[in-house]
């Protein structure tokens, strides 16, 4: 197996007995790069010739005897969170140019840990989208059928880490960004619990629902980049002051003996694919083979979480962006008049959808109709919060698809919003209640295309999904497949 | 719902977008199709839920007044398109 196919936490050990360099792990990534990128644009920029300085900087360090939890670890961050001095494009022709004076705290905890930042990804405009179809720089493609998208909006980190180009990647999750497209590459993507990581430098577009999340090869990875993100920020008065437990010990969880697993009978209807109803089927006999009790709950407004997420995530989108108006930053057209540069820096700056969203978030908040949609929504928010509320009372874990289909075309929804939207279905919620959640490979459908399964926990438990996920991970071989591994 | 060309028309005003021909033709039919959905939740009864603008429902927490490091002025206008004398420079406005 070639080095950029393995996972951090093997590479780390490689690595500390001396039978390879940080560099090597970089070289065999850029080969990866070299061989797939033309293909898949899962980058936006590329830092080649900086990853070899940081790697030299590793090695220095690692030599004095510092503990790095990520040394050498080559990584991916998403082009919406801010790195001091690097273009970053939120793959907006709006931030065209933009260098961030500061780097993101998650992005200063990973170099602190000895990360290696090889690139930023491409993503759906300010995160805005389900296919990462929605980009200035282009779409990316699913590295297991480039025919196909690799979902979104955090597609390009998603691509990268499935494909070698990266060993590890942060993403964003708003209402499913990480897992859904962690979903559709056949990775590992967690949706931490609102606040418990940083938010301090990713770039804004619904603060009441975004969360910085890892993706990775396998959930010990992903329990290694959590630990090395979460934890309290000065920076961020949104982030939680806890004692964080040792993530990585999670994965020594072997079975799941007294643990139950609700499973949705709303998420299980007959509008999901066929080939994902069979992997949850599936999905529930290893869990109930590793000792866990599967019983059916409801989850009642969850039909209603999607037309909510819908109205409240461009509510804050509409507020968040209105600060690009080429005054500060990024792209500015000549016009006459104030009003006027306003409106053309606006109007030619952003992309369709993204107009789409901010026109809709305008409407919502706007006079005489804020109570009947923007209102509505909040209220229903609650309903939606409570139904984990309730459900959590019976079941200490919840078991969904991650999404309704494996990965669709290239161009399939890309001109029917709503059928976009509904990509979401089942990550949304999550985001609505500000509870964790991870998506990991289930298996495959007939052509081959991964297949997430999702489990959701209670606020703060990422330890427990963790654990559950990881028991799952080794009573199965489907998380194993790559798909460029020779 | 449907939303009148005059509804999306306001909007763009207020967003502070200009939106022209084929792409606000489109914008209308999107908005409607849209609003549509939204029309759901009309179906559940809510005269008794408060709502949920955030999860973590607790006060804003405050940090005590001391000066601490930020960023320099070269700093934050280095990322402007256009400045002069210490000052970001746009239109004449009067």
């Amino acid at each position: 197996m070639e080095l950029c196919d393995m996972p951090a936490w093997k590479l780390k050990e490689m690595i500390s007995k001396g039978e390879i360099g940080p560099e090597d792990v970089l070289d065999s990534v850029f080969n990866r790069i070299d061989a797939v990128e033309g293909t898949l644009n899962s980058y936006i920029t590329l830092l080649r010739d900086s990853s070899y300085a940081q790697a030299k900087e590793v090695k220095r360090r690692l030599k004095e005897g510092e503990s790095l939890p990520l040394g050498g670890i080559p990584i991916a961050i998403k082009d919406i969170i801010c790195t001091k001095g690097i273009e970053t494009t939120c793959a907006s022709k709006i931030l065209k140019g933009f260098r961030p004076p500061y780097d993101a705290t998650v992005v200063a905890r990973v170099k602190r840990a000895g990360g290696i930042i090889v690139g930023k990804t491409n993503l759906d405009e300010f995160a805005m989208g389900s296919s990462t179809e929605n980009s200035a720089f282009g779409p990316t493609r699913n590295p297991w059928n480039p025919e196909t998208v690799p979902g979104g909006s955090s597609g390009g980190s998603a691509a990268a880490v499935a494909a070698g180009e990266a060993i590890l990647a942060l993403g964003s999750d708003t209402g499913g960004s990480v897992r859904q497209p962690a979903a559709f590459c056949g990775i590992v993507g967690l949706k931490p619990t609102y606040g418990l990581v940083s938010r301090y430098g990713l770039i804004a577009y619904a603060s009441s629902l975004d969360q910085i999340g890892p993706m990775t090869k396998d959930v010990k990875d992903c329990a290694l980049l959590l630990q090395v993100i979460a934890g309290k920020d000065d920076k961020d008065s949104t982030s939680i002051k806890l004692n964080l437990p040792n993530y990585l010990e999670a994965c020594e969880v072997k079975d799941l003996k007294g643990i139950k697993i609700g499973l949705p009978r709303e998420c299980v209807s007959e509008s999901i694919d066929r080939s994902v109803a069979r992997v949850i089927e599936e999905a529930k006999r290893v869990f109930e083979k590793l000792g866990a009790k599967v019983v059916e709950i409801s989850l009642p407004h969850i039909e209603y979480a999607l037309p909510t997420y819908y109205i409240i995530a461009p509510a804050e989108a509409s507020s968040n962006l209105a600060r690009y108006d080429g005054v500060q930053y990024g792209l500015r057209l000549k016009a006459g008049s104030l009003r006027e540069m306003y409106l053309e820096t606006r109007t030619n700056g952003f992309g369709e959808e993204v107009k789409r969203r901010i026109m809709i978030g305008t409407y919502v908040l706007s006079a005489g109709y804020y109570d009947a949609f923007y209102l509505k929504a909040l209220k229903v928010r609650r309903l939606v919060k409570e139904d984990f509320d309730e459900a959590f009372k019976e079941v200490d874990y919840i078991l969904t698809p991650t999404s309704p289909t494996p990965a669709f075309k290239i161009g399939e929804k890309i001109d029917d919003p709503i059928l976009m939207y509904l990509s979401d279905v089942f990550t949304v919620p999550v985001n609505l209640a500000g509870i964790c959640a991870i998506s990991i490979n289930g298996g495959f459908s007939d052509d081959g295309l991964p297949i997430g399964i999702q489990i959701i926990g209670r606020a703060f438990d990422e330890y427990g999904v963790l654990g559950v996920a990881s028991a799952f991970e080794a009573e199965t071989e489907c998380h194993s497949r790559r798909p460029y591994r020779r | 719902m449907k939303v009148s060309r005059g509804d999306v028309e306001h909007i763009m005003k207020l967003a502070y977008l200009d939106l022209k021909g084929e792409e606000k033709e489109k914008m209308i039919h999107h908005f409607s199709r849209i609003l549509e959905y939204f029309a759901k939740l009309q179906e559940l009864d809510t005269a008794n839920v408060e709502p949920l603008s955030h999860v973590i429902e607790e006060s804003t927490p405050l940090r005590d007044d001391e000066v601490g490091e930020g960023l320099s002025q070269e700093d934050v206008l280095g990322m402007a398109p256009d400045k002069e004398g210490g000052y970001i420079k746009v239109p004449r406005i009067v």
